[in-house]
């Protein structure tokens, strides 16, 4: 199953740079940044052929309601089967998601569980607090 | 405050968010007759504003009417296209300035300076904007200085 990261500038790159630097070489995941010169509607483009080409099936962006965001959802409109797009990536989710997408037995009706899942991993440490709260 | 804006990234973050605090702005209005028929379009643009802040999305037509009620309202009005900036002026809206924030890189476009791409087409749009009485410049942020384009 083919996902497509896209972000503002090189976040998207570097997010699976670093995940490869956990996991291992992927080649099922394609990278778009937009960058502060990029027009918006070409960068749509380049979303949409992507899309066609790879058969994407889910786009991972930084954040919601953002040039990025947008993009995707706009792109994806004409597509379809259109991707399932999810905001605001992490290293934990994009490893778990990688995890789940290398065999192609990942379901989209996962995607709810694994996005309530992946929301637990952003934490608040409380190892060096005596207190419980701050 | 009336602020006149070319951004084709319309609405986002801190960019939009510096503008609102400089004008005061209430209600943020973009122009453009594609995206006024273009509900999808209308919903993905206007959920990206500030939750107070009111978007509306209207064509020329509709802004000019709706403009035409004086009040003193705050308002940020925005395009994505140049044409729709001479289409105002030609039906009369008084635009006294127009920022230029982000006309992004395509093969077709030529650099005019950081974030300036146009077309030869859009630079004569640009003349004929200024020929009209508008004094067009590039401002990313409202403190930035104003530079001649």
């Amino acid at each position: 199953m083919n996902i497509l990261i896209t972000t503002h500038g090189n976040l998207g790159k570097e997010f699976l740079k670093t995940a490869e630097m956990i996991m291992g070489k992927t080649d099922h995941i394609s990278i778009l940044g937009l960058q502060v010169e990029d027009n918006i509607d070409f960068f749509k483009e380049k979303i949409e052929t992507v899309i066609q080409q790879k058969e994407i099936k889910i786009i991972l962006t930084d954040m919601e309601n953002a040039t990025p965001f947008n993009a995707a959802t706009i792109a994806s409109r004409s597509i379809r089967n259109p991707p399932k797009i999810i905001a605001g990536i992490n290293l934990p989710l994009l490893i778990e998601l990688i995890n789940l997408t290398q065999n192609n037995e990942f379901k989209y009706e996962q995607l709810e569980v694994f996005i309530q899942k992946c929301k637990e991993s952003i934490t608040l440490y409380k190892g060096m607090t005596k207190n419980e709260s701050i | 405050m009336k602020v006149f804006r070319l951004d084709e990234r319309l609405i986002h973050g801190q960019v939009m968010t510096s503008w609102i605090g400089y004008t005061g702005a209430t209600e943020i209005i973009i122009v453009d007759d594609e995206i006024a028929q273009d509900d999808f379009m209308k919903l993905v643009l206007t959920q990206a504003a500030p939750k107070n802040i009111e978007t509306k999305v209207m064509n020329c037509k509709q802004f000019t009417d709706y403009d035409s009620n004086k009040d003193n309202k705050n308002r940020i009005i925005l395009f994505k296209k140049l044409i729709y900036v001479k289409e105002l002026l030609d039906m009369g809206t008084p635009i006294s300035e127009l920022s230029l924030g982000n006309m992004g890189s395509s093969p077709q476009r030529k650099k005019y300076a950081n974030s300036i791409y146009m077309t030869d087409g859009e630079n004569d749009l640009i003349e004929e904007i200024q020929k009209s009485g508008c004094q067009v410049f590039i401002q990313m942020l409202p403190n930035d200085l104003k530079k001649k384009i």
